[in-house]
C-alpha cells in the first residue's frame, strides 16, 4: 500500500459511505378511539372448529395485550337465511367458536356481530372458498447459508387464482452433554425423565400471498414460504414444517397485499405510500365507524415436511467441572453423571449444558412427530 | 499582459508623475522632451519629437493608426518619455549612435554588437520579456487597441445613424456567443446577439467605444469610427481564471434590468461548484440550490418547482424533452457536465414558446465543439469515468462533440448498509453526440444524438432497465437582418423494462415506453430597437407503449397483458412580444394556443354518466379507429410579464402564466421512481391547468456586486392526479378508476441574497412554498383527508439554501453548501390491532405529518493544476465531503411490526460524511 497513496486514499473513502436506518419515534397522536377489530376463520371443511377473536385498536406505544370483546353475540348467516351463532368461549375472554358444522359450498355467508352497547356490524357477502391440495413442499439448500422451503400448488379448475399461505415450523434439538442424575430431596438419583431432547416451534405471522391472474395456468411453483439460516441451528437435528394454503377471493388478495404493504415495507424510497385498510365489515349503527378485519372462510390445506440435512453445529458447553458429592448438593449445576470409580466425583455443567428447555423447547414430542 | 490603449494612457500619465528624472547614458540636453499631448495621433506625435530633439524615427505607420497618445511631459528625456508609452505593450525601441528611433514589434532592433559582454546595453533596460505571447492575447489586444474603421471612409462625416452587423464568437472554438451584449454607454444603446451570435446595432455615425459582455467571457471593447454601414466580428476570451465573472446570471444587472422573472441561468462554472454527493459536479442538484426548487427527497431528482410536481417541468437538452434526466435512483443527473454550457430555468413567467409543462422549463444546452483545434476532457471519479472530445471537421465551419460517461463499479450498492440492496448492482452510461456546422454566414446546421441508460437490480431479483434516446437536427437561417428562424426536427424515447427470471414459470418482463416525434419552427423579428416579435408553432406527436407483461422463456406460464397503445397530437402556434415601453417599462405578452388530439385506434370505456368513475359503473366500450379523433382539447394560454425601474438600481417585475399539460405521470410513491408510468390525458383525465401570478422587487447594490430578490407567487392548480389506495398503477385497464382528481394551490415567497463577485461570492436564498390539493369530488369515500385539503406530498415550507464560494488563490477555491428544510409530510400510524398473530398498523388522514427537518453542510476543494497555457494536460482535483456533519437526514420514515411492537424507523441514505475525490483532466 506504501506505494500507492492514492489507491488507499480511495479504499478509505470508499469504506465511509453508507445508508443508516434508526428508530423512529412518531409524535404521540391522541387517538382515543378503540376500534372494533375481528380476526378469525370459517373453517367449512366439516371437522374442525372455527375460532374468531373480537379485540379492540389500540395506541401503537401500548404495550398490553389487546382487550378483549366480551358477551358480544357473533354469528354468520347464509344468503338463504340459515344461521350459526358461535358460543362464547369459556377460558378466553373475547374468543368465540363454532363447532364443525355442515356449510352449503355454494352460498355465499354474511358475519353479524351485536355487542354489549348495542352497535350491530355486519360483513360483506363472501363464499366459501375451497384451497386445491398443494402438490408438494420442497426446499432447497443455498450453500452453507440456509435453506429455502417452497410450496407448489395448482387448481386444475383455474379457478383459485388467489393464495395465501402461513406456516409453522417445529424442530427438535439437544442439549450438549446428557444429564443422567439429578439431585431430589437433597440426594443425587438417577434422572427419570430426560432432559436431553427438546421440541420447539414458530408459528409465522407474516403475510404471504401470491395471485396467477397474470398467468395462462393456475399454476404455483417454487412459493417461498421460508427461509432457514443454518445459523439459527434448527436444522441440525430434525426439523418440521406444516405450510397451510387458503384460497382467496380478489378483495381478500387486495385487502392482504395491502396490509402486507401497510406493515412489512422495508423503507425503500420507492415504497408506495401508506393505505388506508379496514377489510369487509362495516358497523351498521354508525357507518362512519372504523372497524377492522376481514371475514372469510373456506376449507385450508395443509402439507408437512420433516428436514434432516444435520445443518449446523454441534453444540458447545463451557463450564463443565467435577465436584464432589457435597459439592453438588449446594450448587446450582446441574449433574452429567458420575466418573466411574467408587465414590468418583460428579461431572458438573451449567443448565444450560444438560438441560434442553433452558433453550427455549419443551420436552413434549408433538404428536406428529416422527 | 495585454496591451490596451486605456491602461496605456494611466500608465504614461502615472509613470511620468512619479518620475522626476532618468539618467540615461548618451544623454544630451537635445534629448529632453517637454509637451502636453491630448489625443494626438501616432504619427503627429513622433513629428513633434522629430522637432524637439532632432533624432529620425523608423517605423511602420500601419502598426500605429489606431493609437493616441496622451501625455504630460517636461524636460523628460526621450529615452524614458519612450520606455514608458511602450511599457505593457508589443512595441520595442531602440536608439542608436546616430541619433536614430527604431521602433518595431516583439524585438527591439539591436544597434550595436556588444563589445564586452559586461557592458549593458542601456536599451536592454527597456526590452522587457515578451508578454506571455499566447496567440490569442495578442489578437485580442490588437483588437481592441486598434480603431476600426467601419463604412467608406469620408473625410467629412456626415450626420445620421449606421448599422453595423457582425458575429460574436468564442475565440478558442468558434462557438457562437449567443445572447452576448454589443452596447456603447454615451448614449445608451445596446443589441444582443442572437442564436448564431449574430448582432446588429444603429449607432450615430462618429466615434465610438462599442463594449461587448457575454456570460463567462472576458468583457471586451473595440473602438470605431463609424462612417456607414458596415460589418464588425468580434472575438472574445473566456474569462479562465475570472475572479469577477462567478456570475450566476448572465449579465450583471438582468436581474434587475430584464423583463423576465423567476429565470435563472446556471453555467458550468457554479454547477462544477456546488459541492455534490460521490464528487461529481451535478447539474440537477445545482438547480436544486435556486430558491423555490426542491425535492422530496435525497435521492431524488424529482424537481418540485414552486408547489409544482416532479413531472409539470419541461426538461429538455437541446430544445427536445428528456422524460427522465436521471442515473442511478436520482444520485446522478443523467448528462455528463463537461459538454453543457448552460442550464436556463423559468418558474414564473414562461415564454409563450414554451409549452406542455405546467410548473417550470428547464433549458440544458451542450455546447458546439472547438472550431479551432482538437481537444478533450474527462474525469475520474470514484463511481464514473466520463470522457469528452471535441474538435473541427473543417477548420472554423464545422465541429464535433463527442462524449461518454459510465460506471465502472458497483461499490456504491455494496455500501449500503442494507442487506437486500448489497446484493444488488446498478451501472449507467450517457453518450453524446452533437455536430455543428456553419453554412455560410446566415446558415448553420445542428445534429444532436443522446443516449443513456441504467440497469439496477435490487431486492429481489427483478432487474430493472431505463434508457432516454433523443436525437434533434436544427437549422438555423439568417432570413434578413431583423428576420431570423429556425426550424428543428426531433425524436425522443423514453423506455423501462423490468425482468424477473427466478422461477422458470413465472418468468416476466414488463415493459414500458413512451416515443416523441416533434417538429417545430420558430422566428425571431426585430420591429425596432425596442420591440422584438417572437413567432412559430409546434407539432409532437406522442407514441405510448404504456405497458405490457409478457412471458420469458418457454416453460414460463406468465399470461401476456398488453394495455393497448396510447397516441396523440400536441399542437401549439405562439406570439410573443417583447417592447420597451419607455427606459423604465419592459412589457411582455405571449400568447399561445394548443391543441391536443387524442387519436385511435384506442378502446375507450364510457361509465354510466353522474357516477364515479369505478368499474362497477363501466357502461361500455366504444372502439375508434387509426388514427380517429377520439377527444379534442383547444385552449389559450396566456403570458404576460412587465419590469417597472424604480430608480437606477431597484425595479419591480410582475407576470401571469397559464400553462396546460396534457401528460400525467403516474405515481403512488414517496419519490418519483424510473418506473412510473406515463399516461396522456383522455375522455376521462382532463389536461392539467395552471395559472400563476407572481410578483418580484429586484434591486442591485454596490456596483451590481449584491443582488437581492423578493418574489411572491400564487399559482392554482387543476386536474392534479392523486390516487386512490391500494390500485396498482402498472398494467391497469382502467387507470381512470384508479385516480383521484384534485384541484391545488400554492403559493410562498422566495427571497435572494447574492454576492456575485469578489474572492467570497455566492448566495443566500430562503424559500416559504405551500402546496395543498383536494379532491375534485369531495364526498367520495376515497377522497383524501375526508375531502379537505391536504398537502401536497413535497409540501416542505420553509427552505434555507446558502451556496459559498471561497477563492484562495487563482488555483484552489473553497466551496460550501448549506440546505435546510423542514421535513416532508407523511402519514403515520395511529394504532394497531392484533390478527393473525400479528400486530397491524392503521394510519392517519394523509400527509398530516412530518418526518424531521433537514439540514445539510457539504464542502468541497478544488485544485487546479498550473495555469500554463501550453502544457499537455491541464488537470484538477475536487475533494468533496457531503453531508459533513454527518447528520441522519431522514429520507422516509416507516413502520415495521416486529415480534408485537410496532417500530418506527427511519431510513437516512447519506447517514455520514461522504467523502469523495475526482479527477478532472482537459487537454
Amino acid at each position: 500500500m506504501k506505494r500507492h497513496p492514492i489507491l488507499l486514499t480511495i479504499f478509505l473513502i470508499l469504506a465511509g459511505i453508507s445508508a443508516c436506518i434508526d428508530p423512529f419515534n412518531p409524535p404521540e397522536v391522541n387517538n382515543s378511539d378503540r376500534y372494533l377489530v375481528y380476526d378469525g376463520y370459517l373453517q367449512a371443511n366439516g371437522t374442525d372448529t372455527s375460532w374468531i377473536t373480537l379485540s379492540r385498536t389500540q395506541r401503537l406505544q401500548e404495550t398490553f395485550k389487546p382487550m378483549p370483546e366480551i358477551a358480544a353475540s357473533v354469528s354468520v348467516h347464509s344468503a338463504s337465511g340459515q344461521a350459526y351463532t358461535f358460543l362464547p368461549d369459556p377460558v378466553q375472554p373475547g374468543v368465540y367458536y363454532l363447532p364443525p358444522a355442515d356449510f352449503n359450498r355454494a352460498e355465499p355467508y354474511r358475519l353479524s356481530i351485536k355487542l354489549r352497547d348495542g352497535k350491530t356490524y355486519e360483513s360483506s357477502e363472501q363464499h366459501l372458498l375451497i384451497s386445491p391440495d398443494i402438490d408438494s413442499i420442497s426446499y432447497e439448500i443455498k450453500g452453507n447459508d440456509g435453506v429455502q422451503v417452497y410450496a407448489h400448488t395448482h387448481d386444475p379448475a383455474g379457478k383459485t387464482l388467489f393464495y395465501k399461505w402461513t406456516y409453522d415450523e417445529t424442530w427438535e434439538y439437544a442439549a450438549p452433554m446428557v444429564s443422567m442424575l439429578e439431585v431430589i430431596d437433597k440426594k443425587i438419583v438417577p434422572r427419570e425423565i430426560s432432559v436431553f431432547k427438546c421440541w420447539d416451534d414458530f408459528r409465522a405471522t407474516n403475510i404471504n400471498v401470491f395471485t396467477t391472474a397474470t398467468l395462462s395456468k393456475d399454476v404455483v411453483r417454487f412459493q417461498p414460504i421460508v427461509y432457514i439460516p443454518i445459523s439459527t441451528n434448527k436444522l441440525y437435528w430434525k426439523y418440521s414444517i406444516n405450510v397451510k394454503q387458503q384460497a382467496l377471493s380478489r378483495e381478500g388478495f387486495d385487502y392482504w397485499t395491502e396490509i402486507a404493504r401497510n406493515t412489512e415495507t422495508n423503507g425503500s424510497i420507492f415504497d408506495p405510500f401508506p393505505s388506508q385498510v379496514s377489510g369487509n365489515i362495516t358497523c351498521v349503527t354508525d357507518p362512519k365507524e372504523k372497524v377492522f378485519g376481514y371475514f372469510t372462510g373456506g376449507v385450508t390445506k395443509s402439507e408437512r415436511i420433516f428436514i434432516t440435512e444435520a445443518l449446523g453445529r454441534s453444540p458447545v458447553c463451557f463450564g463443565v467441572d467435577t465436584m464432589s458429592g457435597r459439592d453438588v448438593l449446594n450448587s446450582t449445576m446441574l449433574i452429567s453423571n458420575q466418573l466411574p470409580f467408587p465414590d468418583g466425583r460428579y461431572i458438573v455443567a451449567p443448565g444450560n449444558c444438560l438441560d434442553c428447555r433452558t433453550q427455549g423447547g419443551t420436552l413434549n414430542r408433538p404428536s406428529f412427530w416422527r | 499582459m495585454t496591451f490596451s490603449l486605456q491602461s496605456l494612457y494611466k500608465i504614461v500619465v502615472g509613470v511620468l508623475l512619479l518620475v522626476h528624472s532618468f539618467q540615461a547614458a548618451g544623454q544630451s540636453k537635445k534629448d529632453l522632451v517637454s509637451g502636453d499631448f491630448l489625443n494626438l495621433g501616432f504619427s503627429q506625435f513622433i513629428e513633434d519629437l522629430e522637432r524637439q530633439t532632432g533624432y529620425t524615427f523608423y517605423y511602420e505607420p500601419d502598426d500605429f493608426d489606431s493609437l493616441q497618445v496622451t501625455m504630460q511631459v517636461k524636460n523628460q528625456p526621450l529615452h524614458t518619455v519612450l520606455a514608458a508609452l511602450f511599457q505593457d505593450s508589443a512595441f520595442r525601441f531602440a536608439i542608436d549612435p546616430a541619433n536614430r528611433v527604431f521602433i518595431t514589434r516583439t524585438a527591439a532592433v539591436i544597434t550595436f554588437l556588444p563589445a564586452d559582454r559586461s557592458v549593458q546595453s542601456p536599451d536592454s533596460v527597456v526590452a522587457y520579456a515578451p508578454p506571455e505571447n499566447e496567440e490569442t492575447t495578442r489578437l485580442i489586444s490588437g483588437a481592441e487597441s486598434k480603431v476600426h474603421e467601419i463604412g467608406t471612409k469620408t473625410y467629412r462625416k456626415s450626420a445620421g445613424n449606421a448599422v453595423i452587423t457582425g458575429y460574436i464568437r468564442n475565440i478558442r472554438n468558434g462557438e457562437a456567443l449567443i445572447g452576448a451584449a454589443v452596447f456603447i454607454e454615451k448614449p445608451s444603446i445596446g443589441a444582443i446577439a442572437d442564436a448564431m451570435g449574430y448582432y446588429s446595432i444603429t449607432l450615430p455615425k462618429g466615434r465610438h467605444t462599442l463594449k461587448i459582455k457575454s456570460f463567462g467571457m472576458r468583457e471586451t471593447y473595440r473602438t470605431i469610427e463609424l462612417y456607414g454601414n458596415g460589418t464588425l466580428d468580434i472575438e472574445m476570451k473566456e474569462s479562465v481564471i475570472a475572479l469577477r465573472e462567478v456570475a450566476v446570471i448572465a449579465g450583471a444587472d438582468v436581474n434587475v434590468t430584464s423583463s423576465q422573472m423567476g429565470q435563472v441561468k446556471l453555467s458550468m462554472k457554479t454547477i462544477r461548484q456546488i459541492p455534490s454527493a460521490l464528487g461529481e459536479a451535478d447539474l440537477l442538484r445545482t438547480v436544486m440550490t435556486v430558491p423555490g426548487v426542491k425535492s422530496v427527497g435525497e435521492s431524488s431528482v424529482g424537481l418540485n418547482i414552486r408547489g409544482g410536481s416532479a413531472d409539470q417541468n419541461l426538461i429538455t437538452f437541446n430544445d427536445v424533452p428528456v422524460y427522465n434526466p436521471s442515473h442511478l435512483f436520482g444520485f446522478f443527473t443523467s448528462f455528463n457536465p463537461d459538454i453543457l454550457k448552460d442550464v436556463e430555468l423559468y418558474k414564473s413567467a414562461i415564454p409563450a414558446r414554451y409549452g406542455g409543462r405546467l410548473s417550470s422549463v428547464l433549458e440544458i444546452n451542450s455546447r458546439d465543439g472547438n472550431r479551432k483545434r482538437l481537444v478533450g476532457a474527462g474525469g475520474i471519479g470514484l463511481l464514473t469515468g466520463k470522457l469528452s472530445i471535441e474538435g473541427p471537421i473543417v477548420k472554423d465551419k464545422s465541429s464535433f462533440l463527442i462524449s461518454g460517461r459510465s460506471t465502472y463499479s458497483d461499490w456504491l450498492l455494496k455500501k449500503l448498509e442494507n442487506q437486500g440492496f448489497r446484493n444488488g448492482s446498478a451501472s449507467f452510461y450517457d453518450v453524446n453526440v452533437h455536430l455543428s456546422h456553419e453554412v455560410d454566414q446566415k446558415n448553420s446546421v445542428y445534429l444532436s444524438g443522446y443516449l443513456s441508460g441504467d440497469r439496477f437490480r435490487l431486492l429481489g431479483d427483478t432487474l430493472y432497465t431505463y434508457q432516454n434516446k433523443l436525437i434533434s437536427f436544427k437549422w438555423k437561417r439568417m432570413l434578413s437582418k431583423r428576420l431570423f428562424g429556425s426550424i428543428s426536427l426531433s425524436h425522443n424515447q423514453y423506455q423501462y423494462d423490468m425482468k424477473s427470471t427466478r422461477v422458470q414459470e413465472n418468468a416476466f418482463g414488463i415493459d414500458f415506453g413512451i416515443k416523441q416525434y416533434n417538429a417545430k419552427i420558430d422566428f425571431e423579428y426585430e420591429l425596432s430597437t425596442r420591440q422584438k416579435l417572437h413567432f412559430g408553432g409546434s407539432s409532437i406527436r406522442y407514441e405510448l407503449q404504456s405497458g405490457s407483461m409478457s412471458p420469458i422463456g418457454p416453460n414460463s406460464l406468465v399470461r401476456e397483458n398488453r394495455l393497448e397503445p396510447e397516441q396523440a397530437q400536441e399542437s401549439a402556434v405562439y406570439l410573443e412580444s417583447h417592447s420597451e415601453i419607455s427606459d423604465r417599462l419592459l412589457l411582455s405578452v405571449g400568447l399561445r394556443g394548443s391543441m391536443f388530439n387524442y387519436l385511435g385506434p384506442k378502446s375507450v370505456s364510457r361509465y354510466v354518466e353522474g357516477f364515479p368513475l369505478e368499474k362497477r359503473y363501466l357502461k361500455e366500450t366504444v372502439r375508434y379507429n387509426k388514427g380517429e379523433n377520439i377527444q379534442t382539447y383547444l385552449q389559450p394560454e396566456y403570458r404576460a410579464s412587465l419590469r417597472y425601474v424604480l430608480t437606477g438600481g431597484t425595479s419591480l417585475k410582475a407576470s401571469f402564466t397559464t400553462t396546460r399539460q396534457y401528460l400525467h405521470l403516474l405515481t403512488n410513491t414517496m419519490t418519483v421512481s424510473p418506473t412510473d408510468v406515463w399516461k396522456l390525458s383522455d375522455v376521462h383525465l382532463k389536461p392539467q391547468k395552471g395559472s400563476q401570478f407572481s410578483l418580484g422587487w429586484y434591486r442591485n447594490l454596490l456596483n451590481n456586486k449584491i443582488e437581492l430578490s423578493a418574489e411572491a407567487y400564487y399559482k392554482d392548480i387543476r386536474n392534479f392526479l392523486d390516487f386512490k389506495s391500494g390500485d396498482s398503477l402498472i398494467l391497469n385497464h382502467n387507470i381512470e378508476t384508479a385516480t383521484v382528481v384534485t384541484n391545488g394551490k400554492a403559493y410562498g415567497i422566495e427571497l435572494l441574497a447574492k454576492k456575485m463577485s469578489g474572492k467570497v461570492n455566492g448566495w443566500v436564498a430562503y424559500t416559504y412554498s405551500r402546496t395543498l390539493l383536494r379532491a375534485v369530488d369531495r364526498a367520495s369515500a376515497d377522497a383524501p383527508n375526508n375531502g379537505n385539503y391536504y398537502p401536497a406530498n413535497y409540501d416542505k415550507p420553509h427552505d434555507v439554501t446558502i451556496a459559498a464560494n471561497y477563492k484562495l488563490t487563482h488555483r484552489l477555491n473553497f466551496s460550501l453548501n448549506f440546505t435546510y428544510s423542514t421535513g416532508r409530510p407523511y402519514t403515520p400510524p395511529i394504532g394497531k390491532y392484533l390478527v393473525e398473530g400479528a400486530w397491524r398498523t392503521f394510519y392517519a388522514e394523509r400527509n398530516q405529518y412530518r418526518i424531521p427537518d433537514y439540514y445539510r453542510t457539504d464542502v468541497s476543494i478544488n485544485i487546479e493544476g498550473n495555469h500554463k497555457v501550453r502544457k499537455l494536460a491541464h488537470s484538477s482535483w475536487t475533494l468533496a465531503v457531503y453531508n459533513l456533519l454527518g447528520r441522519r437526514n431522514p429520507s422516509s420514515v416507516y413502520f415495521q411490526t416486529n415480534r408485537g411492537n410496532v417500530q418506527g424507523y427511519q431510513l437516512s441514505i447519506f447517514g455520514k460524511p461522504v467523502p469523495s475525490i475526482t479527477y478532472n483532466f482537459r487537454f
